[in-house]
């Protein structure tokens, strides 16, 4: 297994979802991994700002890519939408818009070479399942576990391409190596609606509201999600969703760092699982 | 081998199970496929086909769940995807009024299509009798939003149409929108995008299962992404949509250069906004959010030259 | 919701009464019984131009009546969504002098127009077109079409076979794709309204007039009149008859031309049917010419490259009809590979390398994938000749009208016959016979209508009734068996093939003529088990193999009866075009008991000298 990262933790991880990025940085010692976070990394754009300007967006996450070149070090991101605004960019770059966009990357002494891969939590530990599995203290063994991909950790696969986007199976390999149980559960591809909360609310209350439904339905004990904004939506707006759809159903929806730290026999407070907003204290 | 057919007869839905032998279908197409257990199984099984080479787009349906057009689909990718599964579901496109089995109603999409004003209103310097002149950079640009065959692949998938689809639109709606407000010969592109934005244009939920299953490469998403960024440059940008959008682009460029939740919602639906608030304050009891942050977090490393390299981009590519 | 917008529309614009308006809930047969008490037809729904098909001819067909007067009510019909047509197939490109630069000229056009066609062209037709072809370019750019450029940012042309010059305008390789949403798009501005799922499956001709078709909503299985004051049958081409060797749609049925020809109209050179050389061997989708042109070859079981034996100075690249000519007689003579429908030589592209293959065949190699389920890059693919244009259809009297001689019924495209493409069309002429017809059938058809009356509807009313009980009568029984009707529809492809294909001899066509009477027996016994009138795509396909019989039929009576080969038309057992006896165009009808009969109209000849076609 890759040991050093430049870790990009995104926006989301400095604030809302802090819990994310401790447990991250509990787990990774655990697992032997050295993340260096990007000194002075700027928002990916969120998969909003290139509403407003793609060519900005582009710039930034060349400069992103650029100071992760500096460290020779590739790029590791547990947030899907910065892995995927991260990737999109390196491909764009990687195939012709490198030239251009160094021209203005000049102007702060940078440049974009194409040296950094970009890869994500869930993808680094499903490849290395095994040694993950051999890490573990405490199995989950009694533990119902829904994953929920999130959008942008499968698709577009263009960008992404790490697995089928139709049948992806890294997530169920990874959580059946901490020794849960992992349910059947139809909206595993769904989307959480999160990007359009503001602008599209009742449609995204009824998709979060599904989801946790659906969940509930398949008798899982939690949520797990790989992406930080995900877990956000499904957890921080549950009970708003819910009341909006009239349903009843309300399931901790935790981070797949936290998940792991449980495995690995972290203390629950170091994972932050009392900073999730559904209780999430009954799981470890 | 199985495959589990979701059929409608036109007063009930039910499954229906054909059983074939792998053989005599592993060299087909899922469109072979169909047609094979139509013409030796079952001829009341009800689909549309017309061309059989990708291009009329009669064909799509739904295997697992997933959008497909059946002509250009090979079951061995089949297999391969789902991993030599022996049972496969087979269904109409999803997001669409089901008329008979694998039969979907496409009158709202053409109607929807009437909704972004189609057709080219030319600029006057051209006219009917000399036709238009295009430079191969300005047709390359369009061209590939104009291999949309209207197959509705992606409007199956879409996540937003699923949840409410009377404030929104099919994905490729939105590609014809683009293409026309995108066209070096076109007189005005707001006719086109106005129209969109009317029709639902910030409500996309940026799921990219659009991007992801159209046979044809186009990104409804990013042809979404296009005409708002379009409108916001012609001043098209009030609502809460454009503000969202706006203020990752403002936390990025002028001010700290990373979001700032906070100021993101207040930015969104302003100060005197009380659902958001509400949010809010969620998250400063769970401990997540420093109230203090509203007034300002602070600045990244190196954030003057971002800002100086995104100038830079911008003074480059001012139109 | 809009389901019930579009039907409410297309009534409330142009309706009698409201009566029948509601077919899918009261029930044909109550709206009918409703509207016999009344003695001035109401009950039936009716508009001022109905226009069948929507190919680029239905398209354009549409508009332009819509703009000749925009107060009349103008319906498109199509048994399927706009834009699944044959028009969207087309490839290669458009041709249209625009570019006067290197000589070429309207009358260029005109002639090797002629010429392709083996001089069964009507002249004056012929000239005309090529005028109005030139227009249609520029109309179409001006329109929003996404042409191919040049480099001064002009539609850009490219070689089509048997032009002197190079006037094939395209849009890349999907010219007739983006030909078809140009004008779907422009149908939808300009207000067009469309039926679509609805199935045409006759017109009524009373008292010499048309006064409107039946239709068949597909989605609910209602059988309902409509009157017309005019109608456009832009139905497409009968290349199916030849069922699985064809590179056109499923629904290339000629149903329009059968619908004609039960009317007692005429169907004109009905054996003119092309053949293209290269399809694949399973189900004959269309390699193109790039093909060979890029420098593909043939081979046969001998691994010969066999062109050498036919026309040694060309090989590959010799026209059309002789390429395909060359490929059947290797097969037969055994020098191909498989047997039967499944016979094939092959084509090879490999020693163009992946990268060449990759950059510019790359459609071809993804059909092989699909239907070979084989790699061009690593291996030569199967291919035979596929029937590919049907130059016979409705007999219409001029260009400068698209009238048929029944007052109020008017067609165009590849559903019609007024002699543009003779017995071989050029490749580039049918998407802008399509559009120029169809432009010119609609202005002429709201014309037509402005001043017209609607007919009584007595024989539509009848007609609609014999057809509701056929449905009754084929899919009410309980009886047929699953295949009975697909294995009758592969019988006929093969059987038409063999016998009236690319070798037609006296022998064979006789022994096809019993083959098509022993089809046509079985054809009307056969019962369709599924009594389900919602969506039931079976009894479409029976009514499109019913009528592909009759195309059939009326083919065989013209093939048997030009004892010449000229063009696509090729007699083993008359080698020479004979311009005494067959300078004309056969004129095929069927009387009321449905016999054909068979009459001769000469073809107009002008400035083109009748000459040996020679390339
Ligand atoms: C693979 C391929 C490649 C080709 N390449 C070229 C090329 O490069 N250049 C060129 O010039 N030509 C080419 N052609 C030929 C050209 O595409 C067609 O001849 C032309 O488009 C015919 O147009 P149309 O409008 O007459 O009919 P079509 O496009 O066939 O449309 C017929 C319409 O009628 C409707 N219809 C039929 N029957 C009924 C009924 N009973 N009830 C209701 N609706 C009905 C159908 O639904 C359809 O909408 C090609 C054809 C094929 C198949
Ligand atoms: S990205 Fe937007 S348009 Fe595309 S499928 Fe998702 S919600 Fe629909
Ligand atoms: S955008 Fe793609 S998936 Fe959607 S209708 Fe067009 S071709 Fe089909
Ligand atoms: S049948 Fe036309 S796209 Fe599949």
């Amino acid at each position: 297994m890759q040991k050093e990262f430049a870790f990009f933790p995104g926006c989301v991880l400095t604030q809302a979802a802090i819990e994310a990025k401790m447990s991250i940085e509990a787990i990774a010692p655990v697992l032997g991994i050295t993340l260096k976070e990007i000194k002075g990394w700027s928002c990916c754009g969120a998969s909003q700002a290139q509403d407003v300007d793609p060519l900005a967006t582009l710039v930034a996450n060349a400069r992103n890519l650029a100071l992760a070149e500096q460290m020779k070090l590739p790029v590791l991101t547990t947030c899907s939408t910065c892995l995927l605004m991260l990737r999109r960019a390196k491909a764009q770059l990687d195939n012709g818009q490198k030239e251009k966009i160094n021209t203005y990357l000049a102007k702060g002494n940078m440049n974009y070479q194409g040296t950094s891969e970009v890869t994500s939590l869930l993808w680094l530990l499903a490849q290395n399942a095994e040694e993950l599995k051999s890490k573990v203290k405490k199995p989950l063994s009694k533990l119902k576990v829904a994953v929920f991909y999130g959008c942008h950790s499968i698709r577009p696969s263009k960008d992404l391409g790490f697995e089928s986007s139709t049948n992806p199976t890294s997530f169920e390999t990874v959580v059946r190596a901490l020794g849960a149980e992992v349910v059947p559960f139809t909206k595993r591809l769904d989307c959480c609606g999160f990007h359009a909360v503001y602008p599209a609310e009742k449609s995204v209350m009824k998709m979060t509201s599904g989801i946790v439904n659906s969940a509930a339905e398949s008798k899982a004990d939690c949520v797990v999600t790989p992406c930080p904004l995900c877990q956000m939506q499904l957890d921080i707006y549950q009970d708003d969703a819910q009341e909006t759809t009239k349903s009843k159903a309300r399931l901790p929806v935790i981070h797949l760092a936290q998940l792991v730290g449980l495995a690995l026999g972290i203390d629950a407070k170091k994972l932050g699982l009392d900073y999730n907003v559904i209780d999430a204290s009954k799981i470890a | 081998m199985k495959f589990i057919i979701d059929r409608f007869d036109g007063k009930k839905n039910y499954q229906q199970t054909y059983t074939v032998e792998k053989q005599d279908i592993e060299a087909l197409t899922l469109l072979g496929t169909l047609l094979f257990i139509k013409q030796h199984l079952d001829l009341t099984l009800n689909f549309t086909a017309s061309c059989r080479m990708a291009i009329c787009g009669a064909c799509g349906v739904r295997v697992n769940g997933h959008a497909y057009l059946g002509c250009d689909t090979k079951m061995t990718e089949l297999f391969e995807e789902y991993k030599d599964a022996d049972t496969f579901r087979i269904s109409p496109l999803a997001n669409y009024t089901v008329l008979s089995d694998l039969v979907v109603d496409w009158e709202p999409a053409i109607e929807n299509l009437r909704k972004i004003k189609p057709g080219l209103v030319a600029k006057d310097e051209f006219s009917e009798k000399e036709g238009c002149r295009q430079n191969q950079e300005q047709y390359d640009r369009i061209v590939g939003q104009w291999d949309c065959i209207l197959c509705g692949v992606c409007a199956s998938e879409c996540n937003k149409l699923t949840a409410d689809h009377s404030d929104y639109m099919e994905p490729f709606v939105f590609t014809h929108a683009w293409k026309l407000a995108n066209d070096s010969r076109s007189k005005d592109p707001m006719i086109h995008t106005k129209a969109a934005v009317m029709n639902g244009l910030w409500n996309c939920v940026h799921c990219h299962e659009c991007t992801n299953r159209c046979p044809k490469h186009i990104s409804g998403a990013e042809d979404i992404a296009g005409l708002r960024a379009l409108a916001m440059r012609k001043g098209l940008n009030s609502g809460v949509g454009p503000a969202h959008a706006k203020s990752f682009y403002t936390d990025l460029v002028e001010d700290s250069g990373r979001l700032n939740e906070i100021r993101l919602a207040l930015r969104t639906e302003g100060v005197s906004t009380v659902a958001r608030a509400g949010t809010a304050i969620t998250l400063m009891r769970a401990g997540k959010m420093n109230p203090l942050e509203i007034f300002g977090g602070h600045e990244i490393e190196g954030h003057k030259d971002l800002v100086k390299m995104i100038e830079a981009a911008k003074a480059a590519n001012k139109e | 919701m809009s389901e019930q917008f579009t039907r409410r529309e297309f009534l409330q614009s142009a309706c009698i009464t409201m009566g029948a308006l509601c077919v899918s809930t009261t029930g044909v047969e109550k709206a009918f019984a409703a509207s016999s008490t009344s003695t001035n037809s109401s009950g039936m729904p009716s508009c001022d131009v109905l226009i069948i098909g929507t190919g680029a001819a239905g398209l354009r067909a549409a508009v332009a009546a819509r703009k000749k007067n925009p107060k009349l009510s103008v319906v498109v019909v199509s048994k399927v969504m706009p834009s699944r047509s044959a028009t969207t197939m087309a490839e290669g490109g458009i041709n249209g002098v625009i570019d006067f630069s290197e000589g070429d000229s309207f009358e260029l056009h005109a002639k090797d127009t002629v010429k392709g066609g083996d001089f069964l062209v009507d002249q004056d037709t012929a000239m005309k077109f090529a005028t109005y072809a030139g227009a249609a370019i520029h109309e179409l750019d001006y329109l929003g079409m996404p042409f191919s450029r040049d480099s001064k940012g002009r539609v850009d042309k490219r070689y089509a076979g048997g032009a002197s010059k190079i006037r094939c305008n395209f849009a890349s390789d999907k010219t007739g794709h983006i030909l078809t949403h140009t004008c779907l798009d422009d149908a939808l501005k300009h207000g067009v309204k469309f039926l679509m799922d609805h199935h045409m499956l006759d017109i009524s001709i009373e008292n010499g007039h048309c006064e409107g078709v039946v239709l068949r909503n597909v989605r609910t299985g209602d059988i309902a009149p409509v009157r017309a004051k005019s109608v456009i049958l832009a139905t497409g081409g009968y290349t199916r008859v030849f069922w699985n060797r064809t590179s056109t749609p499923y629904i290339a049925t000629g149903d329009g031309a059968a619908a004609a020809l039960r009317a007692g109209l005429t169907f004109k050179d009905p054996e003119m049917l092309q053949f293209h050389p290269t399809g694949v061997c399973h189900g004959g989708t269309l390699i193109t010419e790039a093909a060979r042109g890029e420098g593909g070859i043939l081979l046969n079981n001998l691994g010969e490259r066999f062109m050498k034996r036919y026309v040694p100075n060309k090989m590959e690249l010799a026209p059309r009809d002789i390429v395909a000519r060359s490929i059947e007689m290797e097969i037969r003579e055994g020098r191909g590979f498989g047997h039967d429908m499944e016979a094939y030589v092959l084509l090879d592209v490999t020693h163009l390398g992946k990268e060449k293959i990759m950059r510019n065949l790359p459609q071809i190699r993804h059909i092989g994938l699909l239907f070979e389920n084989m790699d061009l890059v690593e291996k030569p693919i199967a291919i035979r000749p596929t029937a590919h244009y049907s130059m016979g259809g409705i007999h219409v009297n001029s260009l400068d009208t698209m009238a048929t001689p029944a007052p109020g019924l008017f067609a165009a495209g590849e559903a019609a016959c007024v002699s543009i493409h003779g017995a071989n069309r050029l490749g580039g002429n049918s998407l802008c016979d399509a559009t120029v017809t169809g432009k010119i059938a609609g202005t002429n058809a709201a014309e037509y209508a402005e001043k017209a009356d609607f007919g009584t509807g007595k024989r539509l009313n009848d007609l609609t009734l014999k057809w509701i009980s056929h449905f009754k009568e084929v899919t009410g029984s309980g009886k047929g068996n699953v295949n009975d009707m697909y294995a009758l529809r592969e019988e006929m492809g093969a059987a038409n093939w063999y016998n009236m294909g690319i070798f037609r001899t006296e022998s064979k066509l006789l022994a096809l003529a019993d083959k098509h009477a022993e089809f046509q027996a079985r054809y009307d016994a056969l019962r369709i088990p599924n009594s389900n009138p919602v969506f039931n795509t079976a009894f479409t396909e029976y009514v499109e193999l019913g009528n592909l019989l009759l195309a059939s039929r009326a083919a065989l009576m013209g093939a048997t009866a030009r004892k010449e080969s000229r063009g696509s038309h090729f007699r083993e057992d008359y080698l020479k075009r004979d311009d005494e006896n067959f300078l004309k165009h056969s004129m095929v009808t069927m009387d009321e008991s449905g016999k054909m009969h068979l009459a001769w109209k000469d073809v107009v000849v002008g400035q083109f000298k009748i000459e040996e076609r020679k390339y």
